[in-house]
């Protein structure tokens, strides 16, 4: 076998000389490498290690390789790689844990020359594992495939023994006419594939996968030609509400009696369910669909059950139409998490206005204690529906939040507001049905507000102007309508006197002035006898005067009475 | 050292918010997978338990060594999801049941699913740490080591009921600790 390899040139290769029994590892000057580039290659349940040949002009070189378990300290001899003069070799049939740490180690041999080891970290088989490609059968039926996956590995896979009910498998699928359009479907190892034209040949590889990351080797591909169409058409677009404790079921067939009457009168349809899990169960499930009760030979396009049909899990439902002998096949399968479409409920929105002329929307979960959970708990998106009342553009948003505010609106303008829950992922597209509509008017915005601050502060300006002007009006009116009587002349001369008075104390504070100006003192007597009242004051003017006199006393009497005089003739 | 601890408290911090919903959501799933389980569990104390003691076996729940580190939330969720999955692949070949039994299986295959498709939907948002940083140790492969040693031991006692009650209460034990790890998740 080896001098059979191209690889062996005998050019650049000294001649090889026979082996003595006690020669060194040296041969004319070369080593015996140990192989470059091992690598542990493993397919399902098929072993295989490969390397590169470090010493190609050396001929009768063998490999041998060793291996030592976790926790064993002997190196076992690797079944299927003793002596192999090629570069590979397959050690399939070794019997180990898949899930146990192993170490390899290969060398060269020529003889009893050997290289030195090369060794191999330590790996555990299950991880170095790729998935094979899977087996694929398939069948036409109407407008779908069937497709009947088969486990990756032999019947009896020590590889995947533990794995068999978590592959996934990613389907690739084009009409073979065109090489473009080309969908991409994940789907279980017992599946259809929907939505296809009929009489038409489509082509499909498949592959599989486990989390967490393992992809797959994809199958070879197959082919397969839709067949002619059937007269029946399966029903379509199946759909799922709840309601109080009820289920309501609904699909969409054109062709039947409901909305074209006359084409068909006869249609009934039926409903059925099986557990989504035995979907992930390799095998076949089709004996387990169950009739939903009350979805048996319906004449409608709907039907309705008790929500307690189905406990809380996940379940596939079809519906089939019939007309008399010939049935349509079955719809696509519909899956539906029954806890969730009970729970997915519309929320609940409140809106505040607030000062900016924004409004404020608050989403919350609906009250209903028992199934909050799931609806609290799973990543729900929100749909909102915003509108002004008075027109009808919408805006439509999504959000996470379940705060958030509508900025930059028309101040004092009603705006409305719905939102509904949606659940959207690989594997989920549901959403809630929509919440209550709630409207809000905004607030004055931020432009009025101003005025209207300035108009309060004009107006607080304004009321003392305003009263001035009504007194001073009050004043005219009451000038021209009601003049004020005069008060006879004798009441009037009582009245003038108060003046007096205060003249005589204003004179008390002049007195001074007047006291060096003032020298005879003849007039006294005559002013004596006027008044009174005079005399009384003069009493009192000259006490004042004793208080803070500093001249004498005829000075300060001879003044007050000066001052009498004065006051006499002036009111002459 | 001090670098692996940042990483972690940093990681912690980030998806603190997120494990607050999903440790809801996974105590609400662990009342009723327990009940399911117990359901099933009932029967056989009511039964045959006594006679099956001699059949018992220590299958050596990789508990300490899953508990040993904190994980993080990656890990922790692909822990749960493979144990799952195992329970599941293990109970779904339970095929030969009584009418009673068979419903309580259906009930209980049916939890199991549904949490293993929220488990999936999360997981999806979580990046799974590579097995590679963690080569000594993948969790994942201890799981996969416990379940084979209960496959074995099935095999082994070719399916008998006392295994079978045997392996119930193992695997009860093995959801208490499921749920164990939930809770520490959420501290």
């Amino acid at each position: 076998m080896g001098l059979a390899r191209p690889a062996a040139a005998p050019d650049d290769a000294p001649p090889p000389g026979r082996d003595a029994p006690g020669a060194a590892r040296r041969r004319g000057g070369t080593t015996l490498k140990s192989p470059q580039n091992v690598e542990v290659y493993i397919v399902d349940d098929t072993f295989i290690l490969r390397w590169n040949r470090s010493n190609p002009s050396i001929r009768n070189v063998t490999f041998s390789a060793y291996y030592q378990t976790l926790g064993n300290d002997t190196w076992l001899k690797l079944p299927g790689c003793q002596s192999v003069a090629n570069t590979t070799c397959d050690f399939s049939s070794l019997k180990l844990n898949v899930y146990d740490k192993v170490k390899l180690r290969i060398r060269a041999e020529e003889g009893n020359n050997t290289s030195p080891w090369h060794n191999i970290d330590s790996f555990t088989l299950f991880e170095k594992a790729q998935i094979g490609p899977p087996k694929v059968h398939l069948e036409a039926e109407d407008k779908t495939i069937i497709i009947n996956i088969s486990l990756p590995g032999a019947r009896d896979s020590v590889m995947w023994a533990l794995d068999s009910s978590s592959f996934t498998y990613s389907l690739d699928i084009w009409k073979n006419s065109s090489s473009g359009e080309r969908r991409t479907e994940t789907v279980y190892s017992r599946d259809k594939i929907y939505n296809l034209s009929p009489e038409t040949t489509y082509c499909l590889k498949v592959k599989a996968r486990l989390l967490p990351r393992k992809n797959g080797i994809y199958s070879p591909v197959y082919c397969i030609k839709t067949p002619v169409a059937n007269k029946l058409p399966p029903p379509e677009n199946i759909r799922l509400d709840s309601k109080n404790n009820i289920f309501v079921l609904r699909w969409d067939y054109p062709y039947g009696s409901v909305k074209w009457g006359h084409a068909r009168p006869n249609v009934t349809f039926q409903a059925q369910w099986l557990y989504a899990y035995l979907k992930k169960i390799p095998g076949d499930s089709s004996g387990k669909w169950k009739q939903i009760p009350g979805c048996k030979n319906v004449h409608t396009t709907q039907c309705v059950f008790l929500q307690n049909t189905f406990r809380k899990g996940i379940y596939l439902i079809r519906v089939q139409a019939s007309d008399g002998n010939t049935t349509s096949v079955w719809s696509k399968e519909e899956k539906f998490d029954a806890q969730l479409q009970i729970t997915l409920l519309p929320p609940v929105i409140t809106m505040k206005s607030t000062n900016d002329v924004s409004l404020r929307v608050y989403i919350s979960a609906p009250e209903e204690s028992e199934n909050k959970p799931v609806n609290q708990n799973f990543p729900l998106i929100y749909e909102i529906v915003f509108w002004e009342n008075t027109s009808n553009a919408e805006r439509k948003i999504r959000e996470k939040k379940t705060d958030f505010t509508f900025s930059k609106l028309k101040p004092l303008t009603e705006y409305c507001v719905k939102a509904r829950a949606l659940i959207e992922d690989d594997k989920w597209n549901k959403s809630s049905g929509f919440s209550d509509t709630v409207c809000e008017k905004t607030k004055p915005g931020n432009t009025s507000r101003t005025w209207l601050i300035a108009g309060i502060c004009a107006a607080i300006f304004s009321i003392p102007v305003v009263i001035y002007v009504v007194k001073l009006l009050l004043r005219c009116i009451s000038y021209v309508f009601f003049p004020s009587s005069k008060p006879p002349s004798t009441i009037d001369e009582y009245f003038s006197e108060p003046p007096l008075w205060n003249l005589l104390l204003l004179t008390s504070e002049e007195q001074t002035e007047r006291c060096f100006i003032i020298e005879n003192t003849n007039t006294i007597s005559a002013v004596e006898e006027t008044n009174q009242t005079d005399e009384d004051h003069k009493k009192y003017s000259s006490q004042t005067s004793q208080d803070s006199g500093n001249y004498s006393n005829e000075d300060e009497s001879g003044g007050s009475k000066f001052s009498e005089e004065l006051l006499q003739q002036e009111s002459e | 050292m001090i670098n692996k601890h940042c990483f972690e408290i940093v990681l912690v911090l980030l998806a603190s918010s997120t494990i607050f919903s999903l440790e809801l959501k996974l105590a609400f799933f662990q009342q009723r997978v327990n009940r399911e389980s117990l359901k099933l569990l009932n029967r056989f104390q009511k039964s045959s338990i006594q006679q099956c003691l001699a059949h018992r076996k220590n299958f050596l729940l990789p508990q300490q060594s899953v508990n040993r580190h904190q994980y993080q939330k990656g890990q922790a969720l692909a822990i749960l999801h493979e144990m799952l999955q195992q329970i599941f692949n293990l109970f779904r070949a339970n095929i030969s049941l009584e009418g009673w039994e068979e419903r309580h299986m259906e009930n209980f295959l049916t939890e199991l699913h549904q949490q293993l498709e929220y488990l999936e939907v999360l997981m999806s948002l979580e990046a799974e740490p590579n097995s590679g940083i963690l080569r000594s140790d993948n969790p994942r492969l201890q799981i996969k080591r416990y379940f084979q040693r209960i496959h074995n031991y099935l095999e082994n006692q070719e399916h008998s009921s006392c295994a079978w009650t045997i392996i119930r209460g193992e695997i009860n034990q093995c959801l208490f600790f499921a749920f164990q790890l939930i809770r520490n998740l959420s501290k």
